[in-house]
This record gives structure tokens, C-alpha cells and sequence, in this order.
């Protein structure tokens, strides 16, 4: 009676407990727990659970996916696949900037200078990085304020194997997904039961629908909430992939200025051979953070790079701006014309 | 997952159709499902143009709320190629050389294609052949959008595969043509196989793109760099043919910042007085020098006494003068203080009527006249004496140039002139650059290169020697000593290394040949020549062409002068190698001691020296400095025959006729030497390899040469320069930076420099192309190991299936 366990959560996956998840640990736990935790739900958009999130993904993505993948489990699936991408972009770029250590063993006259090179084109991958998700956000946290669609909202999706054992259960994994991520599949379903703007059901819609001027106290605010939601996922989507590029591009074109190879030691700056090492992290920081600024104002001084620097700053405006405005569907025009002389009621 | 039908339909099909009849809605025929679209994309068929145009007409729909999926999904990879050009595109401005910047393109487009050019070589041709199964296919479904058949292993379009691609994959396979669910068996090795192949894809395409792009982008280099090359050589021919511009009525200024400053100098309410302030801040900017460099002192002060030629005549300004005096607070003279003084002859200078005053006389007169206290007291000094002098050192205030409209108008067009020369000498240095200038990326800089690294290569030097070399000159000496000899002792290399070094040097000479140099200077000759026929602008116009009788000193002798000195120190650079090689040859052959002893015969004063010891001299005087003079000092030899004799044997010249003038006509006016003299020294070895129809220009320079260090290195009193000129009432000065080892200069790079430069260079990039070759065969090994594993069937398959068909009870939907 007690084995009438539904689900097997995989424990060969990484998941990892986040919040608003049962803890099983060994208690007998009811039918409705059990399908609760069979289900798939929300989770609160929080760092703590980002980065758990985040974690999760990465780990699984160089160890239980391939692993997966290369014995040909046949429940790989496209996420997994997805997951791996990260592979390629980690490996290669730590390729190229574990070549200094290498050629030290043929070159020591040459290393410290080949190291000096690999730690400026560190900097770079490191910009093309960050400067490409962060920018990310700002376009969605502009939405996010305007709108109240958090389009980065995750939620956990329990994913069954196929069966496998004998006893009639099922193995599952967890995988982390946002509501937003599909525009032809958004996970409207979960929104019904989203319960951080208030208890009723839907109060969700309710509330999207009131924040964009939709309508108040509507009888079924999905149904005018859900277009709207597409429309600002869809041109929020568009906008933050081109958005993305540019920023990356200007990220890696800031390592590349003069000031920046100066801060490396690679260029003769005007004082000579640099001679100020700074020692530890804190000044480090510091006299990146001076270079950082340098280098904007070299790039600025000239057309290209005023050019790179406004077209990624614009289209974070322009994406903004598109995101936000015209998502209202457009009026119907429902009204019916009654003209008293020619009606006749029966 | 694993779909079984046994539709094998890709046809298009049309559908069912209702039609209407006369009476009401005959439904001719059942109403069934439109029937699936999808096709598979052939190996040869390219969508690529297709799916491009799509993605940029999904950017409209995604910017207005229309796109699907598929259409976003796509738009990374679209984003990703053009922000990868826009980064090329961007750095392609940061870098200064031709080759650079095309190699910014080369490098994006290459790690582009690397990116699909990767999962195609390395997994898709070696598991079809293996396996027939295509893991990279592409297929197009019902709604026309191209996508990858084996992406997600739980929609995959089994129904597209016809029998007959079933079959043929199973006979790859090794499934035997008559078993049972043969299809199905077919689809499920398919997938395993797709689904490793992509995995493995996953592992090493991040090492395979990050080190197989810049290898094959530095396999690139080469042919990049000759495109690079004629493109510098064709633009540098089109900026040389440029027309230039000349001052004409309708001249618009490029300077434009600098014409604001002009203008607001000159327009400068505060300041209508041309002092030498404003006459130095107007030459500072007419200069036109740009903000990096340091204006030329010479333009400087030729463009100063240009302005004040040009400026106007003095007037007297009276009411300057007054004006001066009525504020003299502060103002002494010999310790006398103006303001006192002015009281205590009780001027009044309000009475002064300065429409009266003309002249400093005039305005003493009128101190006199308003002077209410004619004679002090107590000093007895008349207003003469008191003022006078005062007046005189003050007659540059009261003498003044007014700036007018005139000056205005002079300096207006003194302007448009500078500017139209300054245009016209960018041109001419953007040629220079691109031609002969000592910048990376330059026609001269490649070639000499290219030289370096043919005579390294031709001699035959080792790799370990090659490492030797790099780690300091007195290795590089001791090779290229050693390698040179060996060289001159074979008949066969000799030969080839002399005829290869020719070529090399007489390619230069068909692009720097006579019409380029006519070319050159007829076009630095208009760019300089704008100022105009007049006279107006005599000093500044000398600056620049210089007078008649004499250009030294100008801008037309300095362009001049860069180029052809540039020419003369790349084919030094190219001479020293082959002359070094036939001093070895002749000395291998004995015809250097045969020529040693005549020499000995004619001059009593070296019968002393040994002919070893000069066969010593000359051997280092290719490779380091000159050690003759501490010789001849040891032995006590006059160090002045010596020198004398052994140039003779290394750059011999003509010693007919007027030497020094025939000298100094082939060092300073270009004239061609006379190679007979010349060719009689040379060995004969030398002389066949170079008179072959190519080398016949090879000689010609050679001799020039030869002519030329003899006339720059020759008499003077300066012991680096010693006597060395073959004719004895010779009497010249020297050239003041005669070094032998100088670079720029005649004699150019020793040779030990030469190949430790080169070793160096060429050693870096060993390293770092062993270093990515041996990280790259890493990848390609775990690749083959991935390859031999795909595909293989795990024992536990047969255990699986049993499981399947037992545990269909107990599943959970």
C-alpha cells in the first residue's frame, strides 16, 4: 500500500532541492503530495534558485548528458542536447587560453609575454561572456517593470523515462525550464496556478491584465491576456538575440583597445614599461575598472567605435521600445448599430 | 519514441476535394487529412540562400509579434554571422596593414565554416560510409521550414526515408535483408548512432573550431598576403595617379579645424593689432602639421617671415599711444615711473586732439603743447629729453600693423595653398607607405622578407642551427660564416642560390623601374608647386620647391629623396647577401688571392700582411664591425692602403677619369655605374648565374652599389670612414651616418643580424604551430575514438527488448 509511489525521481540526476519542493526523506507521503511533486510548478524567480538553476544545468551538461549521450540512452532528449551547448563554447575558449601554460615548456623566453597574451584574450572571452547574457536583461527587466511578464520565470518539469523497470515504476528526471522559452508552447497552464498576485485562480491574467490596461475585473482576463503575452515574448525574443550580439561585439572590442593591452603589459604605454604592478585583487579590480573606463573613451574618440558603442546601446533602447509598445490587440469594433426606425422587434 | 509506420509516403499529394453539384453539396469523395509535405534534403542541394532570406524576412514578423519558434530560433545563428563580421569589420579599422585587415574577414568567415564544416568531416562522411546513415541530414517539413532530422530523438520524420533508403542503410548496417521489423531495427540503430554522433559533436566542437580555425588561418596568411600585396601596389599606383589639387577660385579646404582656428584668430575683436604672438600663433596653424607630429622648425620659421612679408605696413596709431599713456600706472622706464613723470610736468592728457597727431613727433609736440608745467623744477629737463627716448622705445606700440581685410585675404589664400600641398603630400605618403615605407605590411617591407627567408632557405641552414641563431649575434655569426662557405664550395648551390637571390631582386626592379620613379617625382614636383605664380608667396614656396639653382633644404627634396633612398637601401639589402656570397666564392675558387697578390705586387706597403689575415678582415667585415684599422695599428700597416686594397676586392669600382665626379654622379644624381670594372672582380661563378636574361639588371645594381658605398664610406677624417677610395688625390667629405651596419643606410643589415632576425621570426611561429598541431591531432584522436565506438551494438540490447514487452503493465501516462 505504502509502495504506491508514482515516480521514482532519478537520483543518478543532479537535481538539486529548490525551494517549493517537498522533501521526500523517507516519510510516507500522501496521494496528493505525490502528485504534486509529479507535476510540474512554478518556481520563484530568485538569484538563490538562478543560480542553482544555473548550476544544475552546467554540471549535468559535462557529466550525466553526455555521459547519456554517448552510451545512446534512448531517453536523451533535445534538452539534454541543448544543455551540451555550453560545451563547445567552455572548452574552446579554455583551448585557446591554456596554450600560454603550454608553450611555456617550449619557449621559457618567450612565456611570460605568450601568458600576457592569453590573459588579455581571456578578457575578451570573459567580455563576449557576460556582456552577452547580461545584456539580456536589459531588455526583460524593462518588461518585467512595465509589463509584469517576468519572461525568465523558470519552473521545474519532471520528465519521465521511458519504463524501464520491472516493478512498474517510472524513473523521472528534473529539468529546468521557463514558461516563456516556447512561443507556440508557453506554459500557460501554470500561470492559472501562479499564486504571487493573489489566491483566486488566475489571478495572474487578472492581474497582467490590469497592470497593461486590458480591462479590470474581467470575467476571463486569459483570454485577452494571452495574445499579449505572445506578442511581448516574441518581439522580446527577437530584440535580446541582436541585442546580445551587439553588446558581445563591443565587449570584445573594448578588450582590444590600446589602454587594455597597456593594462596587460603588452603595449608601451606612454610612461615607459609599466611599472605600477598593482598587488592584490582589490587594487586589481581597481585598476581594471580605470582601464574598462579608458578604453570606452578610446574607442569613443573614434568613428568605428562610436559607432559599435551606439548601435548596442540603441538597440537596447530600440528593443525596449518595440517590446513595449503595440502589444494591445486592436479595438474590434463590436458594436452593433441600431437605427430605431428601421428595426422592428418581434 | 521510435515511431514504426510503414507509410512511405513523401510524395506530394493532393487532397480530397468537395465538390459542388447542381442541386446542393455532393460530397464526391471522403473528406481526409491534408497528407504530410515533408521531403528530405539532398546532399548536393545548398539551402543555405533560401534559409538566409527567410531568417530576414522573419526579423520583420518577430519585430511585430508574428514569429514562431522555429523562425526565433534561427535567428541566433543569423545574429551570431553578422555580429562576427561586425567584429571583423570593427577591428579591421584597428589594424594599419592591408593583409591585417582582410585577415579579420579571413578569420570570422573561417570560424564560421569551421562550425559546419567540423560535424560534417569529421562524423557525417566517415559514419555514412560506415554506416549509411546521413547523421547531418536536413529535411523540410509540411510548413517548408528546414530543419535537422536526427535533432530531437523524440520527433523524428521516419516516414520521409523511402524503402529503398531503409534497405541500403540496412545492408550498411549489417542487418540482414529478410528480418523481421527490418525497418524498425533500421531506425533504432539510426538513432543511437545520431544521437553519439551529435554528442561527440557537442565534445569537440569547441576544440575543433578554437584550434582548426587559426590553423587554417595561418595557412591562409600566404595567399592572403599576396592579395594583400597587389592590392597595396594597385592602390598605391591609383593614389600616386591621383590628380592633385590646385588652388583655383572655388578651392574648398579639407583642414576644416584648423581653417576655424584661422578664422577666429583673425577675426579676434580683441586683437586687431598683429603682434609677433598672433604672428606666431597664424604660423602654427598654417603649418598645418597634424596634432601627433612635431611641425618641421624650418616650416616654422620660413612660414613666420612668410606672415610678416605678407602682413601690413606700419601705421602710427595715435590714440594707441595715448591710450598707453593714460594707463602707465605700472609702467617704468630707467626706474622712472611714466605716471609720475606725466604729473610732474602737469600734462593734461585730455587736451592731446589725436586727429592732429601723426607721428611720435607730432604726439611730443602735443605733450609739449598740453604740458601746464614746461620746465621741472627741480630736474631741469626739458619735455624732449624726458620723453623722447620714452617715445622711441615705445614705437611699437604706437607703430602698429593693423590687420586688414587685405592681410586677411593673403592669409586666406596662403592658407588654401598649405592646404592644398598638405592634401597633396598625404597622397604622396600614403604611396610611400604603401610602396617603400619601413612600416609592417609595406611592398619593400614583404619583399625583404621574403628575401630573408628565401637565403636562409637556399643555404640550407637546420633547424637546430635555425635555434642557435635566435639566441644572440655571435651565434648567428658562426652560422651564417660557417653555411656561407659551404655554399660557396658546391658549384650546383652556388649557382641556384645566386639565381634565386637575383630574381627575387630583379622582381622589385620591374615594379620600382624607371616610369614609377619619373612618375614620383613629376607628381611630388605638382604637389608642392601650388602656390601659385606670383610672387606673393616666395619664402614659403622656396620652402617647399626650393629655388632654381638649388632644392636642397625643401619638401621636394625630402620626398625625393625618401624614395629613392628607400629604393637604395632595399637593394643594398639585397646586394650585401650575393656580393658576401662571390667574396666566399672567389675566395673558394683562389680567385681572391690571385687578385690579392696583384694588388700586393702594385703597393710596396703591404707586402708585409699575410693573406690570410685579410681573407680574415673581409670575412668579418659581412658580419660585424669593422676590425681593419685595429689590425693595420697592431702590425703597423698603413691602415689607409690596406683599406684601399681590400675595397678594391670587395666593392670594386671604376677607377677611370674623374673619379669623384663620376662617384658623386651615381651617389647623389642617380646616374648608372659602369660595370665593366665591376665585373671584373666578380668570379666567374657569379658573373654566369647573374647573366643569365634576368640577371642582367641584377649587375647593374650591384655595381651601383658597389659605387655607392665607395663614394659614402669614402675619404674623410673620421675613423669609422677611413681612406678607402682607390684614387689618391680623392678628397671628399663623407656621409655623416656612414655606419656599416646601419640598416637604412647603404651598406645595410649584417648578415648576422640578418639570420638572427629571421630565426626568430621564424621560430615563433614553430612554436605556436606545433603547440595548436599537436592540440589539434589531440581532438581528431578523441574524435576517431568517438567514431569506433559509434555504432557499435552493446550486449545488453538483446536483455532490453525482452524488458520492454514485460514492463508495458505497470506505466504511468
Amino acid at each position: 500500500m505504502g509502495n504506491l509511489s508514482l515516480i521514482n525521481l532519478n537520483n543518478r540526476s543532479f537535481g538539486t532541492v529548490v525551494n517549493n519542493d517537498r522533501n521526500k526523506n523517507g516519510r510516507k507521503e500522501t496521494r496528493e503530495q505525490e502528485i504534486h511533486e509529479a507535476s510540474d510548478c512554478i518556481i520563484e524567480n530568485s538569484f538563490k534558485n538562478r543560480a542553482k538553476i544555473a548550476t544544475d544545468r552546467f554540471v549535468n551538461a559535462f557529466t550525466i548528458y553526455p555521459a547519456k549521450g554517448l552510451k545512446g540512452d534512448k531517453n536523451s532528449n533535445f534538452y539534454e542536447f541543448l544543455a551540451m551547448g555550453t560545451v563547445p563554447y567552455i572548452l574552446g575558449s579554455a583551448a585557446l587560453m591554456a596554450i600560454a601554460p603550454i608553450a611555456k615548456f617550449y619557449d621559457k623566453h618567450g612565456k611570460k609575454q605568450a601568458s600576457k597574451y592569453c590573459n588579455a584574450f581571456a578578457l575578451g572571452v570573459l567580455a563576449y561572456g557576460v556582456l552577452k547574457n547580461v545584456s539580456k536583461d536589459f531588455i526583460k527587466k524593462p518588461v518585467k517593470w512595465v509589463t509584469g511578464i517576468d519572461l525568465d520565470l523558470p519552473y521545474k518539469k519532471i520528465v519521465r523515462d521511458l519504463p524501464s523497470t520491472s516493478d512498474g515504476k517510472v524513473n523521472a528526471n528534473i529539468e529546468y525550464h521557463k514558461v516563456f522559452e516556447s512561443v507556440d508552447f508557453t506554459r500557460t497552464d501554470l500561470l492559472y496556478d501562479y499564486d504571487k498576485y493573489g489566491k483566486k485562480r488566475g489571478s495572474y491574467y487578472d492581474y497582467i491584465a490590469r497592470k497593461n490596461g486590458l480591462g479590470t475585473n474581467l470575467n476571463a482576463s486569459d483570454q485577452k491576456v494571452k495574445p499579449f503575452i505572445h506578442k511581448v515574448a516574441v518581439k522580446e525574443r527577437i530584440c535580446e538575440t541582436w541585442s546580445s550580439y551587439a553588446w558581445a561585439i563591443l565587449g570584445v572590442g573594448l578588450c582590444m583597445q590600446k589602454s587594455t593591452k597597456e593594462f596587460f603589459g603588452l603595449a608601451p604605454t606612454s610612461s615607459g614599461v609599466q611599472k605600477f604592478k598593482p598587488r592584490n585583487l582589490w587594487d586589481k579590480t581597481k585598476k581594471l575598472g580605470k582601464t574598462m573606463l579608458e578604453s570606452i573613451k578610446e574607442m569613443h574618440s573614434k568613428k568605428a567605435g562610436k559607432a559599435l558603442i551606439y548601435t548596442a546601446i540603441a538597440s537596447t533602447i530600440l528593443g525596449n521600445i518595440i517590446t513595449l509598445t503595440n502589444n494591445k490587440p486592436k479595438k474590434v469594433k463590436d458594436e452593433i448599430k441600431l437605427n430605431n426606425k428601421d428595426s422592428v422587434v418581434c | 519514441m521510435v515511431n514504426s509506420l510503414n507509410l512511405i509516403s513523401n510524395k506530394n499529394n493532393t487532397n480530397a476535394t468537395v465538390s459542388s453539384g447542381s442541386g446542393g453539396i455532393k460530397v464526391s469523395n471522403k473528406v481526409k487529412p491534408k497528407k504530410p509535405r515533408g521531403r528530405l534534403i539532398g546532399k548536393t542541394e545548398w539551402v543555405g540562400a533560401k534559409c538566409f532570406a527567410r531568417d530576414v524576412k522573419a526579423i520583420g514578423k518577430g519585430l511585430k509579434g508574428e514569429a514562431n519558434d522555429y523562425q526565433l530560433g534561427r535567428q541566433n545563428d543569423l545574429a551570431m554571422a553578422v555580429g562576427s563580421y561586425g567584429l571583423a569589420s570593427y577591428l579591421s579599422t584597428k589594424t594599419p596593414s592591408t593583409k591585417g585587415k582582410i585577415m579579420e574577414f579571413v578569420g570570422a568567415s573561417v570560424f564560421l565554416g569551421m562550425m559546419k564544416l567540423w560535424p560534417k568531416v569529421a562524423l557525417q562522411y566517415p559514419l555514412e560510409a560506415r554506416y549509411g546513415v546521413n547523421v547531418r541530414q536536413k529535411y523540410e517539413d509540411s510548413y517548408g521550414r528546414i530543419k535537422e532530422f536526427y535533432q530531437d530523438s523524440q520527433y523524428t520524420p521516419w516516414d520521409l526515408y523511402s524503402q529503398k533508403d531503409y534497405d541500403k542503410m540496412a545492408k550498411k548496417m549489417g542487418i540482414p535483408a529478410n528480418a523481421k521489423n527490418k525497418n524498425e531495427k533500421v531506425q533504432e540503430r539510426a538513432h543511437d548512432i545520431a544521437l553519439k554522433a551529435n554528442t561527440w559533436w557537442m565534445l569537440t566542437a569547441g576544440l575543433a573550431s578554437g584550434i582548426g580555425t587559426p590553423l587554417i588561418c595561418n595557412q591562409l596568411e600566404k595567399p592572403v598576403s599576396s592579395m594583400a600585396q597587389w592590392i597595396d601596389l594597385t592602390a598605391a599606383k591609383i593614389q600616386l595617379n591621383k590628380n592633385l589639387k590646385t588652388v583655383d577660385k572655388n578651392y574648398k579646404p579639407t583642414h576644416t579645424k584648423a581653417l576655424r582656428e584661422l578664422n577666429s584668430v583673425l577675426n579676434d575683436n580683441n586683437n586687431k593689432i598683429l603682434t609677433s604672438k598672433v604672428v606666431d600663433k597664424l604660423a602654427n596653424i598654417l603649418v598645418l602639421v597634424d596634432k601627433n607630429e612635431k611641425a618641421d622648425t624650418t616650416a616654422i620659421i620660413a612660414m613666420k617671415k612668410q606672415i610678416e612679408k605678407l602682413s601690413p605696413a606700419k601705421k602710427f596709431d595715435a590714440q594707441r599711444l595715448l591710450d598707453y599713456f593714460k594707463n602707465c600706472d605700472d609702467k617704468f622706464f630707467d626706474t622712472l615711473n611714466l605716471k609720475s613723470l606725466i604729473n610732474q610736468y602737469n600734462i593734461d592728457l585730455s587736451k592731446i586732439d589725436i586727429s592732429k597727431v601723426k607721428s611720435s613727433d607730432d604726439f611730443l609736440n602735443a605733450l609739449k603743447n598740453a604740458a601746464k608745467n614746461k620746465d621741472y623744477a627741480n630736474n631741469a629737463k626739458n619735455i624732449d629729453d624726458a620723453f623722447g627716448p620714452i617715445l622711441k622705445q615705445l614705437d611699437s606700440v604706437a607703430n602698429v600693423r593693423t590687420i586688414n581685410k587685405d592681410f586677411k585675404d593673403d592669409i586666406l589664400k596662403l592658407f588654401n595653398c598649405m592646404d592644398a600641398a598638405r592634401t597633396n603630400q598625404s597622397h604622396l605618403i600614403s604611396f610611400l607607405n604603401k610602396t617603400v615605407g619601413d612600416v609592417e605590411g609595406s611592398y619593400i617591407a614583404n619583399q625583404a622578407n621574403k628575401f630573408s627567408d628565401s637565403f636562409i632557405k637556399s643555404l640550407g641552414i637546420k633547424n637546430s642551427d635555425l635555434v642557435k641563431a635566435a639566441k644572440n649575434d655571435e651565434a648567428a655569426r658562426e652560422i651564417i660564416t660557417k653555411y656561407l662557405k659551404e655554399v660557396a664550395k658546391d658549384d650546383k648551390k652556388y649557382k641556384k642560390v645566386i639565381t634565386t637571390l637575383s630574381n627575387i631582386q630583379n622582381n622589385i626592379l620591374k615594379i620600382f623601374d624607371e616610369t614609377l620613379s619619373e612618375n614620383y617625382k613629376k607628381q611630388v614636383n605638382a604637389a608642392n608647386n601650388v602656390f601659385g605664380r606670383d610672387n606673393k608667396f616666395e619664402i614659403i614656396k622656396q620652402h617647399f620647391i626650393g629655388s632654381a639653382e638649388n632644392i636642397d633644404g625643401s619638401q621636394l627634396k625630402v620626398y625625393n629623396s625618401a624614395y629613392l633612398r628607400r629604393i637604395e637601401g632595399i637593394q643594398a639589402f639585397f646586394a650585401k647577401p650575393i656580393m658576401a656570397l662571390d667574396v666566399f666564392r672567389r675566395m673558394e675558387t683562389g680567385e681572391l688571392k690571385e687578385q690579392w697578390k696583384k694588388l700586393q705586387d702594385a703597393q710596396p706597403n703591404l707586402k708585409n700582411v699575410k693573406y690570410e689575415d685579410v681573407q680574415k678582415i673581409i670575412t668579418e667585415m659581412f658580419t660585424v664591425f669593422d676590425k681593419t684599422s685595429s689590425y693595420t695599428t697592431k702590425h703597423g700597416i698603413d691602415k689607409n692602403v690596406l683599406y684601399k686594397a681590400i675595397y678594391k676586392l670587395v666593392y670594386p669600382t671604376c677607377e677611370n677619369g674623374n673619379v669623384e665626379k663620376t662617384l658623386q654622379d651615381i651617389a647623389l644624381n642617380n646616374n648608372k655605374s659602369d660595370i665593366k670594372s665591376y665585373k671584373e672582380m666578380l668570379s666567374k661563378d657569379t658573373l654566369s648565374a647573374l647573366n643569365t636574361k634576368k640577371g642582367g639588371n641584377a649587375l647593374q645594381i650591384l655595381s651601383d652599389i658597389s659605387a655607392k658605398i665607395n663614394f659614402w664610406l669614402g675619404n674623410g677624417e673620421d675613423v669609422l670612414n677611413p681612406k678607402c677610395l682607390t684614387h689618391p688625390s680623392c678628397n671628399y667629405k663623407t656621409k655623416v651616418n656612414g655606419n656599416i651596419l646601419s640598416k637604412d643606410d647603404l651598406a645595410s643589415q649584417s648578415l648576422e643580424r640578418l639570420l638572427s632576425d629571421t630565426a626568430k621570426r621564424k621560430r615563433n611561429t614553430k612554436i605556436w604551430s606545433g603547440v595548436m598541431i599537436g592540440t589539434a591531432i589531440a581532438t581528431v584522436a578523441t574524435t576517431l575514438i568517438g567514431l569506433l565506438t559509434i555504432g557499435k551494438v552493446p550486449k545488453s540490447d538483446s536483455k532490453k527488448t525482452q524488458h520492454k514487452q514485460q514492463s508495458s503493465k505497470g506505466v504511468v501516462a
